[in-house]
Parts: structure tokens; sequence; C-alpha cells
């Protein structure tokens, strides 16, 4: 009885290992599309309609989903040295963006100390801009990796 | 870990992109391979020692640090 539960719960967890999370190549061109869309409408709502909440948070999801499928998009030739290349780039990442979510909050308090310290609150990073930041790291390092491989 | 895809290559008198297409990776990582920067899995070295058809160890050769 054991033995079986053991041995189901080792076919899911081969399974989620080698699932392929990876989307076909012509993505990019979607995530490009929604990319420049989503820029376009927070700089519309800068200039224009600074009131209106919503356009900012379609904004900022549309960002990110465009970032995802980018970043999940096949390359057109993906062999072996892509997936090491993406597994490097993600491990960078994820690393980059535990040490930006401890210390960026910090900064941002002592830079307010010093500027207008009767101001000065801290505060931890939003959700976006810490995913944010961790898609454009990878996209970043993956296509620096890519370009030097 | 030291090879000899160049030579290889040169003996079928093939290009890199020629080999990446026999093998089905891309042209830089045969380049990747050649210059050292990478070391392929070991079904990717089968495959290259079937194109040249010799042994892996006559392909790929360990060096004292390795």
């Amino acid at each position: 009885m054991i033995t079986k539960f053991c041995e189901a719960e080792y076919r899911r967890l081969k399974k989620i290992q080698n699932y392929q999370y990876l989307i076909p190549n012509h993505y990019k061109k979607v995530g490009i599309v929604l990319l420049i869309a989503s820029i376009a409408a927070l700089i519309t709502r800068k200039y224009l309609f600074e009131d209106v909440d919503i356009v900012q948070e379609i904004g900022r999801k549309g960002m990110l989903l465009a970032l995802l499928l980018i970043t999940l998009s096949k390359e057109k030739i993906e062999d072996e040295l892509i997936t090491k290349l993406r597994g490097q780039a993600f491990a960078v990442a994820f690393i980059a963006g535990v040490i930006y979510t401890l210390v960026q909050p910090l900064i941002n308090y002592l830079v307010a100390l010093l500027i207008k310290p009767e101001k000065a609150i801290y505060s931890d990073l939003g959700d976006f801009i810490v995913m944010w930041f961790m898609l454009v790291i990878y996209l970043t390092f993956f296509y620096m990796f890519k370009r030097y491989r | 870990m030291k090879n000899r895809i160049k030579i290889e290559r040169a003996i079928l008198d093939i290009t890199q992109e020629d080999l990446s297409n026999k093998i089905g990776v891309s042209r830089q990582t045969i380049n990747s391979i050649e210059k050292n920067r990478y070391v392929p899995s070991t079904v990717l070295a089968l495959k290259l020692s079937n194109v040249f058809n010799k042994n892996v160890n006559e392909i790929f050769e360990l060096e004292k640090n390795d």
C-alpha cells in the first residue's frame, strides 16, 4: 500500500519535472505586441487619464503577461544548450529577485531619510515590481547568455 | 575536455551549419562545443559519433583537470 503510494508520488513528481512548459515560437511576437500595447496604455494613462486606475491595472497585468509569453516561448531551434542557458538565466533571475526584494526597500528608505527625513517611511516593494524585475532580469540574462554562448 | 570536431568536420568536408542540421541543434551550439565552451550531453556526443562514424572516445578526450 505504502509502496504504491510512493510510486504514484514518484510518477507525479516525474510528470512535473518533465512537463514541457514552453509554448511555440510565434507567441514571442504576440508577447512583443502585447508588451508594446501595455506600455502604450501606461504612458497614455500617465498623460491623459491619471485618475483611471483600471487602465493602470490592465497595463501592468498586460505587461506581466507579455513578458511571461516572451519568457516561455521557444527559440527557433530549442536545443540542449538553450535549455541549459534558460536554467542559468532562471537561477540568476530568482536569486536577483530575492536580493532585490530584501535590499531595495532599505535603499529606498535610506535615500528618503537623506532627502526628506520627515516623510521617510519603510515600505515593501509591490508584487508587480518584483515580478517585473524578475522577468526583465531573466530575459536580459537569457539573451546575453545566448549571444555569448 | 578536448575535442576533434573541427578536424572531423574537415575530413567530411561539412560546415558547422551542415553538422548542426544533421544532429538537430543550432549552428552556435556546434561552435560552442568546438571552442570547448560547452560540454555536450551523452546523447549529443553519440549523435556526433554517428555522423563521424567514430567512437565517442576518438572525438572527445579528457584533460588533466577534468
